[in-house]
């Protein structure tokens, strides 16, 4: 017995050492790749995770609560004459305050939000392209048309950031650490082209139209009007005539047509309409509550309860939180409009409705996205989880940009007036038929009466000039609030690599 | 010291961790423990430990010396900082120095120039400190109103049996802390607000803890972080306790049971502590109360049987 004992413990010893000798620890041994953790040097692997990557870049798009609330369309809203601000009181939401009323400083206004979002869209883009070159299993086709994808949402977060700024840093890539500080601060002249280009190659790169289980990516229609709003932005007369070219393209498409109907647009139903070029999509089933905020965590509209009547009730409406009361003039100007019921709501000729005055208060609320009383969300807090997409680019937008387009740079008044009878004819409004200077006139208040608190107003406004005179009265000086303050955290923390715009 | 510092948001992507600084923590840890049967019927066992911590931030590295800490509401109120020389997270914001009275008070709050330091101030505003002596109340009049870090942290279990009797206690506490109440909007004058706004100034001598309420608060009473929001965070609270009886052997067997076991339990029986807010024990925040939902009394009373 002892001697077996003996002879096992010989074999234990030298496999021991022969364990020792022969298995010392490689290099691979210690460097394992974490299991069960996803992270960037282990991802970017299959056509699924890039498919999964590139869903996270269109997942800024719907972002609205940077560093506070910061709805791009209903703050343009605010910052126009259409509506003001609103909310329960002055402080509120000061942010919001300060740009209805130019009050705005480095460190007060919404800059801060939007600038946050756009550089988190930028990142993803970047980091989007420069890995899907990369991954093997993803087919030539898939990658054509992502790398399309990633490039009009690169372009959409940069023409967003240079309209709200104008000087802003272009980064193409992903920053190393080395790279943080040496950023340079470009004016728009030299943004601009990279916008364009960005948006051809997705021209060449998209399809004329997704399939139905694909709804909410983006086409070639959406990048062209997207660039044909980039060209009229511009405000340049040389480029009007691409402004039609392009315009003109989606509308030939075949893939759009205006809604029969154009209260129909703005019901859940009216979503990703023919008449849609482009939305941004929200969705009222992510259960999403406050921990979600602040994060881009939810998939839920919070602009909806932003602009609902303040503790309402009342019928087919839903109560919300009382921002962007309808200004009296936009009021007065639709007054007699075929639209104006699906544009404002005015609750003294609501009969039942009651409701608490907020700040600012008209009495004229929006209509387009107003919450609505069957459509509260199933789970989660209602506040943050309203599933209304924003109609980011409408075919009516299309035709109107269409015209404006040919009548700037000499081409067929005829035409021109044609698309705009298109967009009064749908509401049956008489024909208009006049020409020169006053068709551009027409025009102009087309887009302001079918466009009402879309969130284009101020940037029509300002690309044609209209702003100074237009916006006097609220405390605009075309010097400086043409653009935003650049945030003055983001200066803090940019080791003076980045400088404040003039006059703030 | 390992925390993400603040970069440019133009990177587009959060930092790493990183190791941005050093402290020192200095104290002592002290533990005792008495354990004893006096007899078959009696035996007490106590158990406590008790903490001392002095907690300083010794480096931050980078230019400004400090890092950002914690914000608060929408428009992101710096209310907690990390600064060389400072405890770790301390509670940031301005002095007050109770309340204005009366507007002769508001007059006589001057810098050493003679010039009123608030001149949009009334009767029943905060009366804020001049820290730097800049003649001006601004930011940079923000300084440390508070540490999060408990100078003494203790705990204490006692155990007792009594023939047929047992008890248990389990408390503990923390004392020399000061915590932030961010619990409510102070951004909103029409929000909800805690009772204690009904002990508020309502005219000359009324009080000097609790400004007036306004919708014109252009003294910013309530829109900047002061010490107003602090409070002393010590407490000590009886987190377990629990008292038994079992029934004698003889008599258990006398109505066909093995054992038998009667007992009450009790979490989070009592609290005693100053702080006005549900909890001193705020969860996660460092110190910053953000009104997470508090923990729960339970009173449970339970009966244990072994059949034969």
């Amino acid at each position: 017995m002892k001697r077996l004992i003996m002879k096992q413990n010989i074999w234990a010893t030298l496999s021991i050492a022969a364990l020792l000798i022969f298995g010392s620890c490689s290099k691979d041994f210690l460097n394992t790749r974490p299991v069960g953790r996803v992270l960037e040097v282990n991802y970017y692997q299959t056509q699924d995770q890039a498919f999964e990557a590139l869903v996270s870049v269109y997942d800024v798009l719907q972002w609205n609560d940077q560093y506070g609330f910061s709805m791009f369309r209903l703050l343009q809203n605010v910052a126009s004459d259409e509506t003001h601000a609103g909310g329960s009181d002055a402080s509120d939401q000061p942010s919001w305050v300060a740009y209805d009323n130019f009050t705005l400083s480095p460190n007060l206004g919404p800059q801060r939000g939007f600038w946050r979002k756009c550089y988190k869209g930028i990142y993803r883009a970047n980091l989007y392209l420069e890995k899907i070159e990369g991954i093997d299993d993803a087919s030539q086709s898939f990658k054509a048309r992502t790398t399309g994808e990633a490039k009009f949402l690169r372009a959409k977060f940069y023409f967003d950031l240079v309209r709200l700024f104008g000087n802003v840093p272009y980064i193409d890539h992903t920053l190393g650490a080395s790279e943080y500080y040496t950023v340079e601060q470009v004016g728009p002249e030299l943004i601009f082209p990279f916008i364009i280009s960005d948006l051809e190659d997705a021209i060449a790169a998209l399809p004329s139209s997704v399939s139905s289980n694909e709804i909410g990516r983006v086409t070639k229609g959406a990048a062209q009007a997207l660039l044909a709003r980039t060209y009229l932005f511009q405000n340049d007369a040389s480029k009007m005539s691409e402004v039609a070219t392009l315009s003109e393209a989606v509308i030939q498409s075949g893939e759009y047509a205006l809604l029969p109907s154009f209260g129909e647009i703005w019901t859940r139903d009216g979503e990703w309409s023919s008449e849609s070029v482009f939305e941004i999509t929200y969705s009222e089933n992510s259960s999403s509550d406050w921990g979600s905020f602040g994060w881009g965590g939810g998939e839920g509209n919070v602009g909806v309860q932003f602009v609902g009547m303040r503790d309402y009730n009342g019928p087919i409406f839903a109560t919300g939180w009382g921002f962007c009361p309808i200004s009296t003039d936009l009021e007065s100007a639709m007054d007699g409009d075929p639209r104006y019921g699906h544009t404002i709501i005015d609750v003294a000729n609501l009969p039942g409705a009651e409701y608490s005055p907020g700040y600012q208060n008209t009495g004229y609320f929006m209509r387009k996205y107003a919450p609505i009383a069957s459509s509260v969300a199933p789970d989660g807090d209602p506040a943050l989880n309203w599933g209304n997409n924003i109609r980011e680019i409408r075919y009516s937008d299309v035709l109107l940009m269409a015209a404006e387009g040919l009548a700037r740079s000499g081409g067929s008044e005829g035409t021109a007036r044609a698309y705009v009878n298109q967009v009064r004819n749908r509401v049956g409004l008489p024909a208009i038929t006049s020409s020169g200077s006053q068709l551009l006139d027409d025009i102009y208040l087309e887009r302001r009466l079918e466009l009402a608190c879309e969130g284009h107003r101020f940037f029509d406004l300002i690309r044609t000039g209209q702003a100074a005179s237009v916006l006097a009265s609220k405390g605009f000086n075309a010097s400086t609030h043409t653009y935003l303050p650049i945030p003055q955290q983001e200066i803090d923390a940019s080791q003076a690599v980045l400088t404040q715009n003039p006059g703030y | 010291m390992k925390t993400r510092p603040p970069l440019p948001d133009y990177i587009g992507n959060d930092a790493p961790t990183a190791n941005v600084g050093s402290m020192l923590n200095q104290g002592i840890d002290m533990e005792f423990g008495y354990d004893r049967a006096y007899n078959k019927d009696l035996s007490i066992g106590v158990m406590g430990n008790l903490s001392f911590i002095k907690n300083e931030v010794v480096l931050i590295g980078n230019d400004a010396g400090y890092l950002t800490g914690a914000g608060w509401g929408p428009q992101g109120l710096e209310i907690t900082r990390i600064t060389e020389g400072l405890p770790i997270g301390y509670l940031y914001g301005y002095q007050t120095d109770g309340l204005f009275q009366n507007m002769n008070d508001v007059y006589s709050h001057q810098s050493s120039e003679g010039d009123t330091l608030q001149p949009l101030a009334k009767g029943g505003d905060l009366r804020f400190v001049d820290v730097n002596g800049d003649g001006k109340i601004d930011a940079d009049d923000r300084t440390m109103i508070g540490n999060p870090t408990p100078d003494w942290t203790a705990g204490v279990t006692l155990d007792v049996r009594y023939k047929n009797w047992d008890f248990n206690i389990f408390g503990q506490g923390v004392f020399g802390n000061q915590i932030y109440n961010a619990t409510r909007r102070y951004d909103l004058p029409t929000s909800n607000m805690a009772a204690t706004a009904l002990n508020r100034w309502t005219g000359e001598g009324s009080t000097n803890e609790h400004p007036r309420l306004t919708f014109d608060d252009q003294n910013k009473n309530f829109a900047r972080s002061s010490d107003l929001y602090v409070e002393d965070g010590s407490f000590f609270r009886i987190k377990a306790l629990q008292l038994g009886y079992n029934l004698p052997s003889t008599l258990a067997d006398k109505i066909g049971l093995r054992k038998m076991r009667i007992y009450y339990s009790g979490t989070n029986v009592f609290t005693f502590t100053k702080y006005s807010g549900f909890d001193p024990e705020i969860g996660s925040g460092f110190g910053v109360d953000r009104g997470l939902y508090p923990q729960a009394r339970v009173n449970s009373i339970g009966l244990n049987i072994t059949f034969k």
